[in-house]
């Protein structure tokens, strides 16, 4: 029996050695030839220690013997995700990964399990000295989605800034030579309308940067009562063009610190797109209310709506749901990320509620300013969301 | 002796294991499926039907095994309970795995065409409720709990429900023009095959709460045509209950 416990303990041992520094095969297998000088250390206080370092560990750790038995699981391989089936979807890759081990090698996998969203798990193995397999599962889900949106953005950016800039070239190749004035005033508006598209594009990523790298200082008392009759005044012919039935309801004296100019560039954002996804006749509602220690500013729509696989990913920039549709409708494909951008600067949160074919409602929450010198009643503290 | 009890059991337990694993596999290839299907991603569709062949195989190993364990063991009381529910609990999986498939080949029949949102929306529902149901369902089965198994089935109500719904929007969509008479046929049978996986799940329940109980649903059918064939022998019972 204290074999086996010796055993398992030196293997432990070299595995928490292998996760924390990804020391190399060489230097695992020296740690493995070093035994003498565990034995002495090694007590039953120790595998105590172990096992609670390893079940502290995220990664999920498996020990198996050659015979593909487990020998130890740690917490997390235990119940890596939460979601049972994805669980036991696990827990089959790893076995197939020991069984694919027993007698010698390396090897590694992505798992890839649709669960809500899809989840990314990697499951590395190792035959240690083909003694012991170990399998280490990782949950890769945030950073294979972080690699996503990067190469997504610059591959979007170039097609985005490649498109005006090859029609501008090609037409002012066209009306290089063009004699009959007609054909040149077509050319020449096309030119402009393009490089306008190509402007806006721009300007929209230098707000973003603008946005990010604002500070404070700027910032005053905004009552948003007014900047939502603004934003609605000035989309209302847009809805009236649409044949959309654009309404305001809602609190007054929505006091919030901040930059006036970029919560109504926001929130004038939103309403855009909401008109924009709507279909005749359809109904966009903007209210406001104060909830606890928030102003809340809900925009209804009752248009195309969002399907859940893509409600987390609507705010990146440049990310398009319906390609085709985005271009009929003439977006830059930024403006979700600069309202994401304003609110999460005002120290808010937007959320978005949304189902296809029903429509969509996003609800911007942001802290409610009390200054001291007006009269307005003061808020029990206590009570938020 | 010992052995031969030991051999058993562990051929039992890996049936079961199989069982659970095989479910799994096919909760998570719903909502896979219902991705490619509204994505239009045949790159998808083309790996999930290829898929089918091992699960195919899977099942049919599994079939196997619960046949040599009938053969060389002879259970009986409840571990031929569990025998008897888990090959019938193998085709259930098997042809609900195939009409996962069948909505990827849809997927590809409708591929271009532009499904009204309303649609859209509908179908993801179904299909996150079929694959609440198996969900649901397999815990039932591994946890040996037959008062879950028996919720199935009014979970499945809330399928229906949307089944006829769903129906309802194609006829709307249809004569408003926004979805084309080929879609609408598409889709009108995509709906039924999450509504029959539904139906794979009760089944699969029905059998836990057999191999748990040895409930067994009652055959309103086979008493109707033995009344009409004049048959006085009784009613038709299956008595497995256990006391």
């Amino acid at each position: 029996m204290g074999v086996v416990y010796f055993l398992i303990g030196v293997l432990l041992a070299t595995a928490i050695a292998f996760l924390i520094s990804k020391r190399s095969t060489r230097e695992i297998q020296l740690a493995l030839t070093n035994k003498s000088a565990v034995t002495k250390s090694t007590t039953r206080d120790n595998f105590v220690q172990l096992f609670e370092i390893l079940d502290f560990l995220e990664t999920g750790v498996i020990v198996a013997d050659n015979n593909s038995n487990h020998k130890f699981r740690n917490k997390a391989a235990i119940a890596m995700t939460g979601i049972r089936y994805v669980d036991i979807l696990i827990d089959q890759a790893v076995d197939e990964m020991i069984k694919q081990l027993e007698q010698e090698g390396t090897g590694s996998r992505i798992l890839e399990a649709v669960a809500g969203t899809t989840r990314f798990l990697q499951i590395r193995g190792r035959n240690l000295k083909n003694e012991y397999i170990l399998v280490t599962v990782e949950d890769i889900t945030a950073k294979s989605r972080i690699e996503t949106v990067q190469t997504d953005f610059v591959a979007n950016l170039s097609h985005e800034l490649k498109t005006p800039i090859g029609a501008v070239a090609a037409l002012a190749d066209s009306l290089n030579g063009e004699t009959e004035t007609a054909v040149v005033w077509r050319l020449a508006e096309r030119i402009v309308s393009e490089s306008h598209r190509m402007a806006r594009i721009v300007d929209a990523l230098l707000d973003l940067s603008r946005i990010e790298f604002s500070g404070t200082e700027d910032w005053t008392e905004v009552d948003l009562a007014p900047v939502l009759v603004e934003v609605v005044s000035t989309n209302q012919h847009a809805a009236k063009r649409q044949g959309i039935e654009l309404s305001l309801t809602g609190a007054s004296h929505l006091n919030v610190l901040g930059d006036r100019s970029q919560l109504l560039s926001g929130f004038s954002n939103l309403v855009d797109n909401a008109i924009k996804y709507s279909e005749p006749g359809g109904i966009v509602s903007v209210s406001s209310s104060i909830v606890g220690q928030l102003v809340v500013v809900a925009i209804t729509d009752h248009g195309i709506g969002i399907s859940k696989q893509h409600q987390d990913r609507i705010f990146e920039r440049f990310y398009r749901v319906d390609k085709a549709r985005s271009r009929a409708t003439g977006g830059t494909g930024l403006g979700l990320s600069i309202v994401r951008h304003i609110v999460l600067e005002h120290g808010g949160s937007i959320d978005i509620v949304s189902e296809e074919g029903i429509g969509s409602t996003f609800t911007i929450r942001l802290p409610h300013f009390v200054s001291e010198s007006t009269d307005m009643p003061t808020i029990t503290t206590g009570v938020s969301l | 002796m010992e052995q031969i009890r030991k051999d058993f059991h562990n051929d039992l337990d890996a049936a079961r294991a199989e069982v659970i694993r095989l479910g799994a596999s096919l909760t998570e290839s719903i909502p896979r499926a219902t991705a490619i299907l509204l994505s239009g991603d045949l790159e998808g569709a083309d790996y999930l039907v290829q898929a089918d062949d091992e699960f195919d195989a899977r099942s049919a190993e599994l079939e196997a095994l619960c046949f040599e364990i009938l053969a060389l063991q002879a259970p009986v009381a409840a571990d031929l309970r569990q025998i008897i529910a888990i090959i019938k609990i193998a085709g259930e999986l098997e042809r609900s795995a195939d009409l996962v498939v069948n909505i990827c080949k849809a997927a590809r029949r409708i591929y271009g065409h532009n499904i009204d949102p309303i649609l859209r929306g509908v179908i993801s529902k179904m299909s996150e409720q079929a694959q609440k149901l198996f969900e649901s369902t397999m815990e039932a089965f591994e946890e040996n709990d037959a008062a879950k198994a028996a919720a199935i089935d009014d979970m499945d109500s809330y399928l229906d429900s949307l089944h006829r719904q769903f129906i309802q929007q194609i006829f709307e969509s249809h004569s408003n023009s926004k979805i084309d008479l080929q879609v609408a046929v598409q889709l009108a049978v995509v709906a039924r095959f999450y509504e029959r996986i539904g139906d794979h799940a009760v089944n699969v329940s029905e059998r836990t709460r057999f191999i748990v109980t040895g409930w067994v649903r009652k055959r309103d059918g086979i008493n109707r045509y033995k009344a009409r064939i004049g048959d006085t022998t009784g009613e038709f019972t299956l008595n497995l209950e256990q006391n």
